[in-house]
């Protein structure tokens, strides 16, 4: 046996130190653990690649293609979303009227034009009557806006009027009048309907001019023209033009838009799409007379019957002189209100480029709002918000303030400018004492300044939000931010 | 738009959130999108737009009508944003309907898409992520509909298995088995994969 041999021979007799059952597990669960890892880990390597995926990067331009397709495939579904629904009302009359199909409905930039489109064709919902907060006296009343809906209904504002618009069902339009002064012209729609409720009274009409205050409890009714019934504290009735209906304590007053009415009523005899609306007669069925509500004869017109007598005697005496002659062009000249619907439908460089042209021509600032509208909605924001700051200086209020705060609100939003909409927020009075904006300018005025760190500055407009609107949107907000 | 102009993100605004200002501006911003406000739609939209277009490449891979099943399940977003009623966050609804429509176009014969490198800060990067990203789906395919969508909830978008379940609909416990099975068949399918690795057993 050689040297090697006996080697070898010892070697093989070697043994590895003995391992205690402990041990021996630990050995085996590491084992275990290595023999899975490969499964695991492949992947897990493969998750954590993965997760660092990310699509292509857009540019502004496609990015703003994606929103506006999916706006416009968005708003057709809305549609037809709003149509299942308004069409199932008959079967699901208790579930009331929706509030998503209400403004959507009756919105002039009605979809589906695309987003931005549409966000310019109607003024911003500060800027909208639709949802003013702000509540005043009526006698405060000095600035009505006016609101045009896609219906052909008219609504007119008076400052302060707190109210919103919902469509029950096809062809029945319904206001709800919280509060102040609001003026109606109402075009006739076949079989269609169209409420206007208060706290204490609902009124209904077909087609006519009206207005409706609501204050302290109280609900004052003066018709211009047509006819309309009025339901409140158990008794009914319809009034007539030329009449007052009057529920609740107090005095009748005033009117703060009978100038607005007497406008309003004396168009309808005019050409156009709201005078050529057949509606003396359409006050709906008589009512059995209960107790006759409080009436008193209007001081600017003489009482008559519903139908073409009313529209002669409520009709003020300069009506007739006032009524423009009929149109006999076929094709109208444009004006800011089909300028805003061509953006509507998506024609806003068409819009601009009429807008461009009319102020060229001096044919009104109002085209000026047109202008603002037109460049946002082509996304040149920058551009829309000199122009809507153009406007602010050139319009009187409260247009003025509207396009104050929409330049503000581009400026602190899209454009993250807060000083520069400070400045647009404070140079249109936004939020002045007797601006219908004044609740909303107040807040973002709290906002901005809190933004650009002027802190004492912000909780003192804040103390000023809470003093005049204790009950505001913001008011909770506007107490922390003063600190109350 | 007041006090949601000045809000950081609007999809992410949750009923839950323990901020009393954050639930007040979630109540703003269902009213307002009710409303059909057109500036918080388009505001929305926009911050949506990059998120859905990442879940969508999540849940469908690399290919390429990734941008058309984007721009669908976008349609599909700005349809329902009248509806939204707050009861989770706008991100929630968003990646709902973006799942339900990669569920659509999962099923649809697809194209393979060559990747190549992108203009982005880190192109080697993405490569290297989106062929992962394919090879993962090579496995995900063969996972049944509601076990591959988990698993990319939970596992490459990183939800917690309560926010995935409430994308998917279903309880906090059933995503977590539905991930656990998920798992388990994709290491069985990755295991042979010897160029990940795998085939070691």
């Amino acid at each position: 046996m050689s040297e090697l041999d006996r080697l070898l021979d010892a070697a093989r007799d070697a043994a590895p130190a003995a391992l205690d059952d402990g041990a021996t597990d630990a050995l085996v669960a590491e084992a275990r653990r290595r023999s899975a890892a490969p499964r695991g880990a492949a992947l897990d390597g493969l998750l954590a690649s993965a997760q660092g995926a990310e699509p292509d990067a857009l540019t502004e331009r496609e990015l703003r293609a994606l929103v506006q397709h999916a706006a416009v495939t968005g708003g057709a579904r809305h549609r037809r979303w709003t149509l299942w629904r308004v069409s199932g009302v008959a079967a699901l009359a208790a579930m009331g009227a929706a509030a998503a199909v209400t403004l959507a409905v009756l919105d002039p930039g009605e979809a589906p034009a695309p987003v931005a489109e549409r966000g310019a064709s109607e003024p911003a919902p500060p800027a909208s009557p639709l949802e003013p907060r702000e509540e005043r006296a009526p006698s405060d009343a000095v600035e009505p806006t006016g609101l045009d809906l896609p219906t052909g209904d008219r609504l007119m504002a008076a400052s302060g009027a707190r109210f919103d618009v919902a469509l029950e069902e096809p062809r029945v339009r319904r206001v709800r009048l919280g509060g102040g002064s609001m003026l109606f012209d109402v075009r006739r729609i076949e079989r269609g309907r169209f409420h206007v409720t208060t706290p204490n009274a609902e009124v209904e009409v077909l087609g006519t001019v009206f207005s409706v205050r609501a204050a302290e409890g109280a609900t004052t009714v003066w018709v211009y023209e047509g006819a309309v019934r009025v339901r409140g504290e158990g008794r009914a009735r319809v009034v007539e033009a030329g009449e007052v209906a009057h529920l609740g304590a107090g005095e009748i007053g005033e009117d703060a838009l009978a100038d607005e009415g007497r406008e309003a009523a004396a168009a309808r005899r005019a050409p156009g799409p709201i005078a050529s609306a057949e509606d003396g007669d359409e006050a709906g069925p008589e009512v059995a007379r209960r107790e006759p509500l409080a009436l008193a004869p209007s001081p600017e017109a003489a009482r008559g019957p519903r139908g073409e007598r009313s529209r002669e005697a409520t009709a003020p005496e300069q009506a007739p002189e006032q009524a423009p002659e009929p149109a006999l062009e076929a094709i109208p000249a444009p004006t800011p209100t089909s300028a805003r619907a061509l953006i509507a439908r998506g024609g806003a460089a068409d819009a601009l480029a009429l807008a461009s042209e009319a102020l060229a021509q001096g044919r009104g600032e109002a085209w000026r709002m047109v202008e603002a509208d037109a460049l946002r909605a082509l996304g040149r924001l920058e551009d829309a918000a000199e122009a809507y700051g153009r406007a602010a200086q050139a319009l009187p209020a409260p247009r003025r303030q509207q396009a104050g705060f929409l330049e503000a609100r581009l400026r602190a939003g899209e454009l993250g400018d807060p000083a520069g909409a400070l400045r647009a927020l404070r140079a249109a009075g936004v939020a002045a004492p007797r601006s219908v904006l004044r609740e909303r300018g107040l807040a973002l005025e709290v906002q901005l300044l809190s933004r650009l760190g002027r802190r004492e500055e912000a909780a003192s407009v804040a103390a000023e939000y809470v003093r005049a609107f204790p009950d505001g949107a913001d008011a909770d907000a506007m107490r922390a931010y003063a600190g109350q | 738009m007041s006090a949601l102009a000045l809000a950081p993100s609007l999809s992410t605004l949750s009923p839950h959130a323990d901020s009393l200002p954050e639930r007040r501006l979630l109540a703003e911003l269902v009213e307002r999108l009710r409303s059909r406000d057109d500036v918080v739609i388009d505001r929305v939209l926009r911050e949506l737009v990059p998120e859905v277009r990442r879940w969508m490449l999540f849940h469908l891979g690399p290919r390429d009508d990734l941008d058309d099943a984007a721009q669908d399940a976008l349609g599909e977003i700005a349809g329902a944003l009248h509806r939204f009623e707050g009861r989770s966050s706008l991100a929630t609804l968003a990646r709902r309907i973006t799942l339900r429509t990669s569920f659509r176009y999962y099923k649809r014969r697809r194209e393979e898409l060559a990747i190549e490198p992108s203009g982005g800060p880190d192109p080697e990067r993405q490569v290297a992520a989106r062929r992962a990203l394919a090879r993962l789906h090579v496995a995900l395919a063969q996972l049944p509909e509601r076990r591959r969508a988990a698993f990319v909830l939970c596992a490459v978008e990183e939800l917690t298995p309560a926010e995935a379940a409430d994308v998917l609909g279903v309880s906090a416990n059933a995503m977590r088995s539905l991930v656990c099975r998920a798992r388990q068949d994709l290491e069985a399918l990755l295991a042979g994969d010897e160029e990940l690795g795998g085939g070691h057993e």
